[in-house]
C-alpha cells in the first residue's frame, strides 16, 4: 500500500511533506479563483458588447480600461489553472499573454498612414483606400467608379506624401519638442503658438520627390484635357468626424496657378495646425497618424453658379426631396453668409418638381482673375435677381441625389458647380446628417391580441425573430438545423454557434446571460432568451413562433407587426472611430473557436480570442479537479467519518465550508456543504437493506449474485469518499461492481453551477449492464441531463441552472444511486427494468407512469 | 432650441456627443477639448447647458464648473464622470451642478439628462418672467 502511496505521490508531483488534504485545498482555493476570474472575464466581454449595441456612448478611456481588466483576468485564469494543474499548463498562461498583447495593438494604432504612392488618379482611387486618400477623394473615387456621375478629372495627393512631408523636415519631432517647452495659459499664446507652428510648417521644404509627382500628375491632366488650366485644391483627411472636431472646417483654395500647387499643399497641411488641435497634441504629443491629410486636385470649374445639394432636409428626412442652395459664381459664396443663396426645395418625382423656393438678390459673386485666386464682382442687376437654376438642372441634382443615396445608404451632402457651358459638375459628396426622429410611440411590451406561450426568462440578446420551433438535444440536431428555425434547447452549449447564422432565435430552458453561448448570440445578433425554466416543455417542434427578446415573450403563431417593428441600429454612431476601435477589439476576443472539448484541436495553442482562453482554463479546471480528488482521495489522511443510520460507510474530507465540526466523527446535521446536502437528502430518503446481522461490509449485502461472482472479478472494497466545501462536493462511491461519481459546484453564481455525473458499471453478464444502463440513460435523460455512453459507460452534466434547481437534481442523483445499487438483482428481464423506470420516474420525478 | 457647450478631452467622445445630441434634439452643440477655449467661449456667448467631464488631463472640470456658474448663476451644468469617480461627482453637484451621468452611458440617459435640465432652465426663465411682471405690475 505504501508502494502505492508513493508512485501515486510521484505522479501528481506533490511534494512529500506537505500533507494531501492541505495540497487538495490549496488546489481547490486556485479553482475557486479561477472561477472567479472565468466570471470576471465573461462579464466584461459581455459589458463590451453591449457597448457595441449602438445604446452607448463611450470613449477610448473605457476601451482601455475593460482591455486592461480583460488582461488581468485571463492572466489570473491561467495561473489558477496553471497551480491547479501543478505547472501543467504554461501553454495556457503564453496563449492569454499572447492574446492580451494583440488586443492591445489594437489600441495602440488605431490609425495607420498605408504605404502607397504620393499621387493617385482620382479614377482609380477606391473606398477602401480612404486611409490613404482621405474621405472626400475616397468618395469621389467612388462616385467615378461607380456612379459614373460628371467629376472634373483630377489627382490625390495621398497621406503617403503626408508623412513624407513630415519626415523629410523632421516635423514631428520638432513639433512635439516645441509643444513641450511652451505653456499654455491664455487664448491668445495658444493662438500665438498655432501661428508659429504654421510659420514652421509653411517654412519647410516639399521634398523633391514630391515635387516631381505633382508636376508629373498635373502634365498628364493637362494631356488629358489639351490645355493647362488653374487648379481647385481641396483638403481630404483621414477619420472626417475627428477631423471635423479639429479643424473645424476643411480648407479649399480655387483658381491655383500650377506653379503654386507646392505652396498651396503646405498651407492646407499647416491648417491642421488649430489652436484646438495644438491643445490635443500638447496634452498627447504631436502624432502623424492621428490626423492624416490628403489632398484633392481638380481643374478650376469655371462656375457660372454654384452650390450645394442636400439630398434630404436634415431636419425633415423622411420626405422625399432634396435642398438645393445656389450662388452665381465660385462655390464659396454659397456656405459663406457673403450673399443669400437661392433655397430650392425640389422633389424627386417627378424629379426636380419645386416644391419651393427662395430666390434673394444676388449682388455680387466670386470670380476668378486672370493671374490666380479669387475676386469679389458685382452681378448685373437683372441676373441678380434671377433663380441661378432652372428646373432641368434641379432635375439633374435630384437624379443624382437618388443614386448617390442608392449607392451610399445614407442622405449625402454634395457641392456643384455649373459650368460656363451650361454642364453640372459634381465637385464632392459626405454623409449628410440628419436628425435621427426617435420612434413615435414606444411599442407595447405585451401583445395581448396574441397567445402568450412564455413570458418569463432573461433575455441575452435583444430583437424579434420567427420561425418554427427547432428542439436541439444532440449534435447531430445541430447538423441539420434548417435556415430561419427558432432553437429550443434544455441548456446553452457553445456548439449552438454552429448555426448561430441559420437561427431565427435561441430559447433555452437554463442559462446564464453571461455564458458562452450569450456572448455568441450577441455577436452573431441572434434575438435570444435563456433561463425560462420550461421552453421545452411548453414548446413542440414545428410549431410558429415569434420571439420578441425586446420584452422577454414568445408567442404562438407568426406577428408580422412585431417583425416589422425591429429596431435599426444607429449607424452613425457605428462609423465612429471609437466604435470601430471596440469592434475591432472584440473581435479579438468574442468569437468563439474552441468548440468541441473532445475535438483535437482544443488546445492553448489554438486558442485565438480571450473567449477560447477562457473556455479552455473552465473546462480543464473542471477535468483537473476531479482527476485530482480521483488520485489523491485515496491519501488524504485527514479524513472524518459520517456517522449515519445507513449501512454505507463515507469518509470525508472537508476543504472548507463543508462541515460544520472538525471531529473524527460527524452527524448527518454537520453537513454544511450545499451540494452535498441536497445530495445527502436523496440517499437517506430511500429504503436501504439491513445488514445481516454480523456482516460489515456492505458490498456483502449487495454483491451475492452468483453469475457475478461467476465473472471472476474480485468486487470492489467497499470505499466512498466524498471531498466536499461549502459549495463543492466530489462524492465517488465504489460498490460491487459500480462505481460512480458524482461531482457538483452549487453557489449562488449562475455560470459556476454545474454537476457530472459518470457510472462505470462492470461484473455481471451483458444483458444485465445493457438493461442497467438503460435504466440510468433513461432516468437521467428525465432529469434534463446532457449525456453520452460508451459501452456501459455513462457520462452526463448539467450546467448553468440556479441553485435550487441544482439541489434538486443532486437529491435525484442520490436517489438514484442507491436505486440503481438495489436492482442488481432484478435485472433479469428487460420488461422489469421498464417497469422500475417508470416506478422511479413516478415516485421521484412525479412523472405518470 | 437651446445651446449646448460640451468639454471634454476626448475628440471621439466630442464627436458623439455632438453628433448625437443634435441627431436627436433641436440643441445645438459647440464642442472644445480646449479649457481656455470653453472659458473664451463661456465669456463670449451664451449657453443654456455646459456638459463637461470631470477628469480631464490639464484641466480641472470643478474649476471650470464654478466658472461657468460664475458668469451666469443661471446657467446648467451637466457632469460627466468616469465610473469609479462617485466622490468627485458629488463634490461637484455640491459646488452647483445640476445633475451628473457616469461614462459611459446609454444615449437615452444623456438625452433624458438634457431634456430633464433645458425643461427647468425653461421653468426658472418663465419663473423669472412671471416674477418681473408681478414686481413692475404692483405699485
Amino acid at each position: 500500500m505504501k508502494v502505492i502511496k508513493r508512485s501515486l505521490r510521484r505522479l501528481t508531483g506533490g511534494a512529500p511533506e506537505t500533507p494531501p488534504s492541505a495540497r487538495l485545498a490549496s488546489r481547490y482555493a486556485q479553482f475557486q479563483r479561477l472561477l472567479q476570474a472565468n466570471n470576471r472575464t465573461l462579464a466584461l466581454m459581455a459589458d463590451m458588447e453591449e457597448k457595441l449595441s449602438g445604446d452607448y456612448l463611450f470613449d477610448m478611456a473605457y476601451i482601455r480600461a475593460a482591455v486592461g481588466e480583460l488582461r488581468q483576468e485571463t492572466q489570473a485564469l491561467a495561473e489558477a489553472l496553471d497551480g491547479l494543474g501543478e505547472g501543467r499548463y504554461g501553454h495556457l498562461k503564453e496563449a492569454a499573454a499572447r492574446i492580451s498583447r494583440e488586443v492591445e495593438a489594437l489600441l495602440e494604432h488605431r490609425r495607420e498612414i498605408p504605404a502607397g504612392p504620393l499621387v493617385l488618379d482620382l479614377a482609380a482611387v477606391e473606398l477602401t483606400q480612404a486611409h490613404l486618400v482621405g474621405g472626400k477623394a475616397a468618395n469621389l473615387g467612388e462616385v467615378i467608379r461607380k456612379l459614373g456621375l460628371p467629376v472634373p478629372p483630377g489627382f490625390a495627393i495621398t497621406t503617403a506624401a503626408y508623412k513624407k512631408f513630415l519626415d523629410a523636415n523632421q516635423l514631428s519631432q520638432r513639433l512635439t519638442e516645441l509643444l513641450k517647452g511652451w505653456s499654455l495659459e491664455d487664448l491668445d499664446t495658444l493662438a500665438r503658438v498655432s501661428e508659429e507652428l504654421k510659420a514652421i510648417i509653411l517654412g519647410a521644404r516639399v521634398p523633391p520627390e514630391l515635387e516631381e509627382a505633382l508636376a508629373a500628375a498635373y502634365e498628364e491632366l493637362c494631356r488629358r484635357l489639351g490645355e493647362r488650366p488653374f487648379l481647385a485644391v481641396r483638403s481630404s483627411a483621414v477619420g472626417e468626424d475627428l477631423a471635423f472636431t479639429f479643424a473645424g472646417q476643411y480648407v479649399s483654395f480655387l483658381n491655383v496657378p500650377p506653379g503654386d500647387l507646392a505652396a498651396r499643399y503646405k498651407d492646407i497641411l499647416a491648417s491642421l495646425f488649430t489652436p484646438r488641435a495644438l491643445f490635443y497634441y500638447k496634452d498627447k504629443g504631436f502624432n502623424e497618424e492621428e490626423l492624416a491629410m490628403g489632398v484633392v486636385v481638380m481643374p478650376l470649374i469655371r462656375a457660372k453658379a454654384s452650390g450645394v445639394l442636400f439630398t434630404r432636409q436634415p431636419e425633415a428626412p423622411e420626405r422625399d426631396a432634396i435642398l438645393v442652395n445656389a450662388v452665381w459664381g465660385l462655390g464659396k459664396y454659397a456656405v459663406g453668409g457673403k450673399v443669400q443663396p437661392d433655397h430650392y426645395l425640389a422633389a424627386y418625382e417627378p424629379p426636380g418638381e419645386i416644391l419651393e423656393q427662395v430666390i434673394p438678390p444676388k449682388p455680387v459673386r466670386l470670380g476668378w482673375r486672370p493671374e490666380g485666386g479669387e475676386v469679389q464682382e458685382p452681378v448685373p442687376p437683372e441676373e441678380a435677381t434671377a433663380p441661378c437654376l432652372t428646373r432641368e438642372h434641379l432635375a439633374q441634382l435630384a437624379d443624382w441625389a437618388r443614386r448617390l443615396e442608392e449607392y451610399f445608404r445614407k442622405p449625402q451632402d454634395v457641392e456643384w458647380a455649373l459650368g460656363e457651358d451650361g454642364r453640372l459638375w459634381l465637385l464632392q459628396t459626405r454623409p449628410l446628417r440628419v436628425q435621427t426622429r426617435r420612434a413615435p410611440s414606444a411599442r407595447p411590451r405585451l401583445k395581448q391580441e396574441y397567445p402568450v406561450l412564455l413570458d418569463s426568462g432573461k433575455v441575452a440578446c435583444r430583437g424579434v425573430g420567427a420561425g418554427p420551433v427547432v428542439l436541439v438535444k444532440t449534435d447531430e440536431d445541430l447538423k441539420n438545423f434548417p435556415p430561419g428555425g427558432v432553437l429550443v434547447s434544455r441548456f446553452t452549449s457553445p456548439k449552438f454557434v454552429t448555426v448561430m447564422r441559420q437561427a431565427a432565435a435561441i430559447i433555452t430552458d437554463a442559462g446564464s446571460v453571461t455564458g458562452h453561448m450569450a456572448l455568441l448570440a450577441r455577436e452573431f445578433q441572434v434575438p435570444t432568451i435563456l433561463d425560462t425554466g420550461k421552453a421545452t416543455r411548453i414548446l413542440t417542434p414545428g410549431q410558429l413562433v415569434t420571439v420578441d427578446a425586446d420584452y422577454n415573450n414568445v408567442y404562438d403563431g407568426l406577428i408580422p407587426e412585431l417583425l416589422e417593428a425591429r429596431e435599426r441600429r444607429d449607424s452613425d454612431l457605428a462609423d465612429s472611430p471609437v466604435f470601430q476601435t471596440l469592434k475591432a477589439v472584440l473581435q479579438k476576443v468574442i468569437p468563439l473557436n474552441l468548440i468541441n472539448p473532445r475535438a483535437e484541436n482544443f488546445t492553448p495553442e489554438a486558442c485565438r480570442t480571450v473567449h477560447d482562453v477562457v473556455r479552455y482554463g473552465h473546462e480543464y479546471a473542471m477535468r483537473e479537479l476531479f482527476r485530482m480528488t480521483e488520485l489523491e482521495l485515496t491519501e488524504a489522511g485527514e479524513v472524518q467519518e459520517l456517522e449515519a443510520d445507513i449501512p454505507l460507510k463515507l469518509r470525508l474530507l472537508d476543504l472548507g465550508g463543508g462541515l460544520r465540526r472538525r471531529r473524527r466523527r460527524v452527524r448527518p446535521s454537520d453537513i454544511e456543504s450545499i451540494p452535498f446536502k441536497a445530495f445527502w437528502q436523496g440517499l437517506r430518503s430511500m429504503p436501504w437493506p439491513k445488514p445481516a446481522p454480523g456482516v460489515k461490509s456492505l458490498s456483502s449485502v449487495f454483491v451475492k449474485e452468483e453469475a457475478e461472482v461467476a465473472q471472476g472479478a474480485d468486487p470492489w472494497r467497499d470505499q466512498s469518499y466524498v471531498v466536499l466545501s461549502r459549495n463543492y462536493m466530489n462524492f465517488s462511491i465504489r460498490l460491487g461492481y459500480h462505481l460512480s461519481t458524482v461531482e457538483a459546484y452549487v453557489s449562488e453564481v449562475l455560470n459556476d453551477n454545474y454537476l457530472t455525473f459518470s457510472f462505470r458499471g462492470g461484473g455481471s453478464t451483458p444483458e444485465r449492464r445493457e438493461r442497467r444502463t438503460r435504466l440510468i440513460e433513461t432516468i437521467i435523460d428525465h432529469m434534463d441531463l446532457q449525456h453520452t455512453r460508451q459501452g456501459d459507460y455513462i457520462e452526463a452534466r448539467l450546467a448553468k441552472y440556479p441553485l435550487e434547481k441544482m439541489c434538486g437534481r443532486l437529491t435525484l442523483l442520490g436517489k438514484l444511486t442507491v436505486y440503481t445499487k438495489q436492482l442488481d438483482m432484478a435485472l433479469f428481464s428487460d420488461g422489469i427494468v421498464d417497469w422500475y423506470i417508470k416506478e422511479f420516474l413516478r415516485e421521484h420525478l412525479n412523472l405518470p407512469g | 432650441m437651446g445651446r449646448i457647450l460640451a468639454v471634454d478631452d476626448e475628440l471621439d467622445m466630442l464627436s458623439l456627443l455632438k453628433m448625437m445630441v443634435e441627431g436627436y434634439t433641436d440643441h445645438q452643440v459647440v464642442v472644445t477639448n480646449n479649457p481656455l477655449e470653453a472659458k473664451d467661449l463661456l465669456e463670449k456667448e451664451r449657453f443654456d447647458l455646459v456638459l463637461t467631464d470631470l477628469k480631464m488631463p490639464g484641466m480641472d472640470g470643478l474649476e471650470l464648473l464654478e466658472f461657468a456658474r460664475r458668469q451666469d448663476p443661471d446657467l446648467l451644468v451637466l457632469v460627466i464622470t468616469a465610473f469609479g469617480s462617485l466622490e468627485t461627482a458629488e463634490e461637484a453637484m455640491a459646488k452647483g451642478a445640476f445633475d451628473y451621468i457616469t461614462k459611459p452611458f446609454r444615449k437615452e440617459q444623456l438625452l433624458l439628462a438634457i431634456d430633464k435640465a433645458m425643461r427647468w432652465r425653461e421653468l426658472v426663465e418663465q419663473n423669472k418672467a412671471l416674477r418681473r411682471q408681478l414686481e413692475g405690475g404692483t405699485p
